[in-house]
């Protein structure tokens, strides 16, 4: 059994210990948010934070998650109380087909947290590793603005996620609405 | 569609009566389609009001990001006066008698950029209808004249009373249902303002359910090992080793490979990488590679002369009286789909019942999938269509269905087939392969007398029947019956009665040419085909616009103002044309020396013109900036208009710059995102884009025209930037080869 940090909760998984995180938590855990693009670390749709880092889940065996604190996309908000990146997706209406936008929403996350303010040449730079088949990176820029300047506004890191990993306490930390 | 296809297509089983034009729905105050067993009120198949007030629409096409669910629950939210939001959307069960599309021969198809035309008028008409019925509901519960009755956001108000429409639910149920008055476009609260998407918070938040996020008691996954070659099939295998393997439960041999089911994904896979099977391999393909296309197409074209497809005036004349004469060949290769979201398809079958889960977009084929291979009847059959991962045209054809219902019907668990990246690239239904050449003449005016294209390669219907045909067949069909249906009948058709329309769309159009003519050679090394994103169009604008872009030059023109010439008989082309031109400042910017081309095309009742702005250094093209203007009539959403086109741009610029596909011995040898490469963020060009509005109502589709243009305006860019013309797609790889 490897034991973890689920979004803030301790969790225990049964499966063979070279299963990729990604079959863990969608399939034994039954998280579906993440998804699955193509199995090689190559297309992002897959991406959780791993102690605050983005990650490639797909290609990432359970056994080296022991101990570990993961995030996924419910972690970073949910319907009734979306993040801020979140908010800025919905807002400018960025989501076409939506199967890369978890991936892209952790991403985006992770930049943000690193530079609150940054410009397209660091956005292309943090979010290259997101692929997106309907093309919606021109709506995903927009959307990383807003959400610069919305967390500017709020002068605080945590709106970036309900769930966020405070690297002072190595510690997943609950947002309380 | 002629009339032999009709016949075809009926043969098959599938309907291609009862055309539903404009609002001629059968109305009537039962509850029907979806709602049979529902209580509330129904006026028609597609809305349905319950007594607490909740407003439910059944959306009767698929949503792939197109936005299409938005745009349709758009239509209803404004004759209904409340916010889209608040209405609850289901995506339509199969259900061709309720839900068909109108514009595609009547069966529940999404695609061709349909969506929002075949469905514009008979959905406001069904809101205008619930409102009037609400209305005069309310009118007979007041007692206050109709005159005085309106709805908003949920609430009647009637004079001074106010309260729930809910209350109204079954009073108007029992009575006929009357004929509304759409709302005149002053009153426009939703249509034609900016709103967001309705699926955006589902999408955002992970919430959003796809086909490979079903899970129900007892799935097993399983992975398919499919011949390398498409069309082959297993002969003998290690199979009983692999049932051994841990978490292992079935080893199936299916039509197309060998099945694994285990009770985890990844046990599955590790169970299948263990697999070694033996293949009869197809005869034509597996001989076949794509390294000798260029040189065997053009071959066919030198000696064929190919089925004349279209022909108006004399081009023979016009040509060879012509100040100036022009030649050019240009190529495109194959292309994969590659959806975010690889085929899956769950299925749960027992004795007297099938429902699956799956992303297509054609409910109606899969049900008679299940019911001619499985034998239940079709009220047996349930099909749960999910959000599609991106469709593109790839879920059309029912191949990865047919495979979940081959492996449920012989393991007798449920079962999820799970696709890997590098089955969905090399089990595809690819973009065909075209060879162009095309020949004008220009007059002592430098305008053009006559163009002609002969377009060599092979036919996309061919394929679409055969898919068809394995769908309506009894499993008791020998493969090779089914595939001999399909693809000899199509293929009598396609070659001695008339060419396939959608392999040689878009080719000579657009332009004021009195003389023109297409001829079709058919050429096929039996790569399996589909409909991919703007089809035809997906090559054909490129032969165009290039071919255009060099007859500008040869007759000493501006490529813009060459194009505006022949565009007196376009009126909405030449509207886009115009209003990117200005919204890029071409004139200013060709002043400047700036590396930009242009392309117009009008496909799926859109008319799109683009301008690229590129970069070129060292064989690579950076493409900084594109500029689009397009008229789909009017925009309903502004902001999906935008979106798609966005979208479409992005979508043909990962193919004009790096797609392809490659085969030796019929082995596609792309797999995965290493080397089938798609644009990114940092490759990602400013996108400007300006919407036309030529009309009251939408007249053509957005899902594809964005498509067409971006090849040939980024190839027009680098001639202007390299004074290099580059005749064949990808455009890196002409780039590398122009360069040797």
């Amino acid at each position: 059994m490897i034991e973890f940090v689920l979004n803030g909760a301790a969790v225990s998984v049964a499966a063979p210990e070279d299963t990729p995180l990604l079959w863990v938590v969608r399939d034994e855990l039954k998280l579906k948010g993440s998804k699955f693009g193509c199995g090689a670390g190559l297309c992002g749709a897959c991406s959780m934070q791993i102690d605050g880092k983005p990650a490639r889940t797909c290609i990432m065996p359970i056994s080296a998650i022991a101990g570990k604190n993961v995030v996924t996309i419910e972690g970073l908000g949910t319907p009734e109380q979306l993040s801020v990146v979140q908010q800025a997706w919905v807002d400018h209406s960025v989501a076409q087909c939506g199967y890369c936008q978890s991936g892209q929403i952790v991403a985006a996350t992770a930049l943000l947290a690193a530079n609150p303010s940054p410009s397209d040449a660091d956005i292309d730079a943090a979010m290259s590793g997101n692929i997106c088949r309907c093309g919606t990176y021109p709506a995903i820029k927009r959307a990383i603005h807003t959400a610069a300047a919305a967390l500017a506004d709020s002068g605080t890191t945590e709106a970036l996620g309900v769930h966020y990993f405070d690297p002072a306490t190595s510690n997943t930390v609950e947002v309380t609405a | 569609m002629n009339t032999t296809r009709r016949q075809l297509l009926k043969a098959l089983g599938i309907s291609t009566s009862g055309l539903i034009v404009g609002c001629s729905l059968p109305f009537s105050a039962k509850a029907t389609g979806a709602f049979e067993n529902e209580s509330g009120f129904a006026p028609d198949a597609f809305l349905h009001l319950s007594p607490e007030g909740q407003l439910k629409f059944i959306f009767p096409r698929i949503e792939m990001g197109q936005g299409a669910m938005h745009g349709l629950t758009t239509l209803v939210a404004e004759e209904l006066n409340i916010d889209p939001h608040e209405i609850e959307v289901l995506h339509a069960p199969a259900d061709a008698e309720h839900y068909a599309n109108p514009l595609i021969f009547n069966m529940q198809l999404t695609g061709g950029s349909t969506s929002m035309i075949a469905h514009y008028d008979m959905l406001r008409q069904a809101g205008a209808n619930m409102r009037q019925a609400l209305i005069q509901a309310a009118a007979t519960k007041t007692g206050v004249d109709a005159s005085a009755v309106s709805l908003a956001d949920g609430v009647v108000i009637a004079g001074i009373e106010r309260f729930p429409w809910g209350q109204l639910a079954v009073e108007a149920a029992i009575k006929p249902v009357p004929t509304g008055i759409p709302k005149s476009s002053a009153d426009y609260r939703f249509i034609g303002k900016q709103g967001k998407r309705i699926d955006g918070v589902a999408k955002s938040t992970g919430t959003a359910s796809f086909g490979l996020d079903i899970d129900i008691e007892g799935l097993h996954r399983a992975v398919v090992v499919h011949c390398p070659v498409i069309g082959g099939e297993p002969e003998s295998s290690n199979a009983k080793e692999i049932l051994a393997m841990p978490g292992v439960t079935h080893v199936i041999p299916i039509f197309n490979g060998i099945a694994v089911v285990a009770d985890q994904l990844w046990n599955a896979r590790k169970a299948a990488k263990a697999l070694k099977i033996e293949w009869d391999l197809p005869d034509d393909l597996s001989t076949a590679n794509s390294t000798d296309l260029p040189a065997q197409m053009k071959a066919y074209a030198d000696r064929e002369q190919g089925m004349e497809v279209h022909s108006e005036g004399d081009t023979k004349q016009a040509i060879a009286t012509s100040q100036r004469t022009l030649s050019q060949d240009y190529f495109a290769p194959y292309l994969a789909h590659a959806t975010m979201e690889p085929m899956n398809c769950t299925i749960k079958l027992t004795e007297d019942s099938c429902d699956i889960w799956t992303g297509t977009q054609t409910p109606d084929v899969v049900q008679a999938m299940v019911v001619s291979k499985v034998g239940l009847d079709k009220s047996q059959v349930r099909v749960h269509n999910q959000m599609l991962g991106g469709g593109f045209g790839r879920r059309v054809p029912t191949d990865y269905v047919r495979e979940a219902i081959e492996i449920g019907a012989a393991a007798g668990v449920p079962v999820q087939v799970v696709w890997s990246r590098e089955d969905d690239m090399r089990n595809d239904y690819y973009r065909p392969a075209s060879f162009m050449r095309f020949e004008a003449g220009l007059d002592n005016a430098n305008t053009v007398a006559g163009i002609t294209c002969k377009r060599v390669g092979p036919q996309i219907a061919d394929y679409a029947m055969e898919d068809l045909a394995q769908a309506v067949t009894a499993s008791w069909l020998p493969e090779s019956g089914a595939r001999w249906l399909g693809k000899t009948v199509g293929g009598f058709l396609n070659n001695n009665v008339q060419a396939d329309d959608s392999s040689v769309e878009g080719l000579i159009d657009d332009y004021d040419v009195a003389n023109r003519a297409v001829h079709q050679v058919s050429f096929d090394p039996g790569l399996r085909l589909g409909y991919w994103r703007s089809v035809g169009h997906s090559f054909s604008a490129f032969g165009k616009e290039s071919f255009y872009d060099e007859l500008a030059a040869e007759a000493g023109a501006d490529p813009f103002e060459f194009r505006l010439k022949h565009l007196s008989g376009n009126p909405r082309l030449k509207g886009v044309i115009e209003r990117v031109a200005e919204l890029s400042d071409w004139t200013a910017r060709r002043a400047a020396g700036e590396f930009i081309g242009i392309a117009a095309h009008t496909s799926f009742g859109t008319a799109v013109a683009e301008v690229a702005k590129v970069s070129v250094n060292g064989g690579k093209i950076k493409v900084e900036e594109v500029w689009c203007a397009v008229d789909c009539g009017y925009a309903v959403n502004p902001s999906m208009v935008q979106a798609q086109m966005e979208s479409g741009i992005i979508f043909g610029l990962s193919a004009a710059l790096d797609g392809e596909i490659n085969y030796v011995g019929g082995v596609v040898q792309e797999g995965n995102f290493n080397d089938y490469p798609v644009v990114r963020m940092a490759e990602s060009p400013q996108i400007h884009v300006a919407i036309v509005n030529s009309s009251d109502k939408p007249l053509g589709g957005v899902g594809e025209p964005g498509t067409p243009p971006i090849a040939p305006a980024v190839a027009n860019a680098v001639f202007a930037a390299t004074g290099m013309r580059l005749r064949s797609l990808p455009l890196h790889k002409a780039i590398k080869s122009s360069m040797v």
